[in-house]
């Protein structure tokens, strides 16, 4: 057929290829697993969410095109909501609606960053930032946290080695998937250091901020001394209120940056849907005006994600698979190699060439019909340091998935 | 650039339905709220549940088996799906021809894909006042190709200009296409907004062209509810798994929530299709009224129109107003635009915007949309009577 000949555009030639989300995706949805593979809340919609969505139904309004910047009702109570948040007076120029903060990396990326630009990555790493760079003929420099004793630390001085004339950016992920690392003020303050000597743009994805443990603090690198003026920051709707299918972000930064993610906006989709947004202002007002003898939505989900680690980490523990002490996000790294399996005997298993992480996770979903992730997924390609014995669970999940999946971890052998 | 006269004026600018929306869609949120996966992540071409439905809709209209895992991707408004389509093919240097007046996204991102667009325009042939007589001329259609030409786009039914291609027409472009061994982007969004008693042809239904062609649809558009931001593409397997590609790197997804109220609706229509119930019965009769509302007060006031069969827009020719403009720096109609809303609150589109090149054909027009409320339409319809006074 003659359009097979068709070229696709030479831009694009490094995308669309075996994507991890899919084919992990695609074994737990075949062996019917209880899902802490994907990460993602599976509850079911919050009743004030469920109130704000049936308001912004009934409102003749949300039929209607938006601003393609953001909705203004979305808009206003994004700068009310997180200039306390940012410690600063944010302006509705500094906010961008995103379809998801997906598309505020895809965002960044594009109109940023250039073939042969540098960006610093944080491994193991979530993979939209290594296929961004692809996708720009970046190159990306993966920069391995290290495991030390039941924490992941930043080597500040390979992350320094790590910078030249070359680097553009550098992607600060915090609270940290899949490691579960909150970084810290000494670590931030380290990384603007860098970033400011070397005029360097930071994408601070802080798409769990809502969810750190006691005894940890989310900061925002932007609100940090000359910072603002170069850092992007994404926050989701879809993480901290467990509508991920609602597709909803933002971007804050300072009004030059943000006019240039919106010369992308115009570009690919011209906006989001104003039915959504509303419902999300609302819901975001709720817990601005939410008095503090009442429990907000991010105190609800909190309480259930600590409630979930606990139980899973004691699973975990008496099951002989250590695991490594999360601080925030969604996710908590589990030590695959410390214990034996039966599945580990078989031929299949010992003649396979893959990680072993890979192979205890692809045995587990079989076998056990758990969906976890092995640790090694989210490594860059050219990572000749990655860790291979580790599993990426993700906790933030509905309490009788949890339950469920402490009853499988107790019945392995 | 839309300007706009909120609530001290009447906006027939910018092109969506200010009606309320169609009674089923709050019966479809209502339902499909309680389904707890519709507000998590879902497969990224397009939610199941969605793209069968669509496949259910367009395969006997495209008389073929279309497969909604392969065959149909969903995305953030038809202007995803647009732009998802011309990012996929073009390449710095490739030309991509636009027929114009176009709709404007299609020349923002052939140019920041780096391609050059390649204009032909419309033009009228007999009498300029019927918009199916806004014609091609072949000649200077075939002459637009070159070793270069990668992609053409075609918009039917037509925005601005609210022209239905006729089969004979798509039959020469999807041959001409052919020739050059060029890729076809057809936008359909009006689809469901043709007239009563006139034809929609798609042409992906040419023979020979369905493996070329990628067509473009929208839920904002076929159920009036434009800031849902939802659209789709549909087309042969290599042409979707590029588009893709695309898509899966700029947004995932389309929110599934959405998704999940679409395919409800889009249920209903299959289930009412030909019915008097069906929203895709009413909506052409609903488009045919208000169109005719705007082409008897333009009569009245003695202004000259072009009238459409398709679509949301009818274009109004200003030269009775005798409106003079020093047009060295900018078009009449732009500066027309500007004095209607100043001193009418009226607004409406200048013609000349759709022209990346031919300019001159827009001479005096403006686009009106006629997709609106009864009282929107009556209160445009007021000025228009006006208008000379």
């Amino acid at each position: 057929v003659k359009n097979m000949e068709i070229a696709h555009a030479d831009k694009i030639s490094n995308l669309g290829g075996p994507n991890m989300w899919i084919e992990w995706g695609n074994l737990a949805r075949e062996n019917k697993a209880c899902n802490l593979g994907s990460g993602f809340p599976n509850f079911s919609l919050h009743p004030d969410l469920k109130d704000e969505l049936a308001s912004a139904a009934e409102n003749p309004v949300t039929c209607w095109y938006t601003r393609a910047q953001g909705h203004p009702r979305l808009i206003d109570e994004l700068v009310a909501t997180y200039s306390p948040l940012f410690g600063r007076e944010i302006t509705t120029t500094e906010a961008i609606v995103t379809i998801g903060a997906y598309q505020g990396i895809y965002w960044t990326f594009e109109a940023f960053i250039q073939a042969g630009d540098e960006v610093i990555v944080f491994n193991p790493m979530f993979d939209a930032y290594s296929m961004d760079s692809e996708l720009t003929r970046a190159k990306c420099v993966p920069i391995s946290l290290k495991l030390e004793s039941d924490s992941w630390v930043l080597d500040k001085e390979l992350l320094a080695n790590s910078f030249n004339n070359r680097t553009k950016m550098i992607v600060l992920n915090t609270p940290h998937n899949p490691t579960g690392k909150v970084f810290s003020r000494d670590e931030l303050e380290f990384i603007a250091k860098l970033s400011k000597e070397h005029n360097c743009l930071v994408l601070a994805d802080e798409v769990y901020d809502r969810y750190v443990f006691e005894g940890y603090e989310h900061l925002r690198i932007a609100s940090l001394p000359g910072m603002w003026e170069r850092t992007i920051t994404l926050c989701s709707v879809g993480k901290m209120f467990g509508v991920t299918g609602w597709r909803l972000g933002f971007a804050f930064g300072a009004a030059n940056l943000i006019e240039k993610l919106f010369r992308i906006c115009i570009c690919d989709t011209f906006g989001s849907s104003t039915i959504l947004q509303e419902a999300v202002a609302g819901m975001l007002e709720r817990q601005r005006l939410c008095v503090p003898s009442k429990e907000s939505y991010f105190q609800w989900a909190g309480k259930i994600f600590a409630e979930n680690y606990a139980k899973l980490q004691k699973a975990f523990t008496e099951a002989h698979m250590p695991v490594v002490r999360a601080e925030g996000g969604f996710f908590m790294i589990v030590d695959c190699s410390k214990r034996r399996f039966n599945f580990q005997e078989s031929p299949e298993f010992q003649s396979s060439e893959e990680d072993l992480d890979i192979k205890i996770a692809k045995a587990i979903v079989n076998e056990f019909k758990l969906s976890v992730l092995p640790l090694s997924l989210f490594y860059g390609s050219n990572s000749d340091d990655k860790l291979t014995s580790y599993l990426r669970v993700c906790y933030a999940k509905s309490p009788e998935t949890v339950d469920k999946a402490v009853e499988i971890i107790k019945s392995f052998e | 650039a839309v300007v706009s006269t909120q609530s001290t004026g009447v906006n027939l600018g910018q092109g969506f339905p200010d009606f309320p929306p169609p009674q089923f869609l709050k019966e479809a949120w209502s339902d499909a709220v309680n389904v707890p996966s519709a507000h998590w992540n879902t497969r990224g071409q397009g939610y199941p549940r969605l793209v069968t439905a669509l496949s259910d809709m367009y395969s006997p209209e495209f008389a073929r088996q279309i497969d909604p895992m392969t065959e149909i991707m969903t995305s953030v408004g038809a202007y995803e799906a647009l732009y998802a389509a011309l990012t996929a093919f073009t390449d710095p240097g490739d030309e991509v021809i636009l027929i114009e007046p176009h709709f404007d996204s299609y020349s923002v991102v052939v140019e920041v894909c780096g391609g050059k667009p390649v204009y032909v325009p419309l033009k009228p042939e007999g009498d300029p006042n019927n918009a199916n007589n806004w014609v091609l001329d072949k000649a200077e259609f075939e002459g637009a190709f070159s070793s270069k030409t990668k992609l053409l786009v075609v918009n039917t039914p037509h925005n601005p200009i609210g022209k239905l291609f006729t089969a004979e027409e798509m039959e020469f472009i999807a041959t001409t296409c052919q020739k050059h061994d060029v890729l076809i982007i057809s936008d359909e969004v009006y689809e469901r907004c043709v007239f009563p008693g006139h034809d929609h042809h798609r042409i992906a239904n040419v023979p020979g062209a369905w493996d070329r062609t990628i067509t473009v649809g929208s839920a904002g558009k076929s159920f009036s509810m434009t800031g849902y931001k939802l659209g789709w593409a549909v087309g042969p397997q290599p042409l979707i798994s590029t588009l893709q590609a695309v898509h899966q790197t700029a947004v995932y997804s389309a929110p599934t929530i959405l998704q999940e109220v679409i395919a409800r609706c889009v249920e209903r229509e299959i289930q009412l299709k030909g019915k008097e119930d069906a929203y895709h019965t009413q909506l052409p009769k609903i488009m045919e009224e208000g169109c005719s509302q705007i082409i008897s007060a333009c009569k009245d006031a003695g202004l000259g129109v072009v009238e459409p069969f398709g679509g949301y827009f009818i274009l109004v020719d200003t030269s009775p107003l005798g409106l003079e403009f020093d047009t060295s720096q900018v078009e009449y109609d732009v500066q027309c635009v500007h004095w209607l809303t100043e001193h009418k609150k009226l607004a409406g589109i200048p013609l000349s915007l759709f022209f990346g090149k031919n300019k001159h054909i827009s001479e005096k027009y403006i686009r009106l949309c006629f997709a609106k409320s009864e009282q929107t339409l009556k209160a445009g319809g007021d000025i228009i009577r006006d208008i000379l006074k």
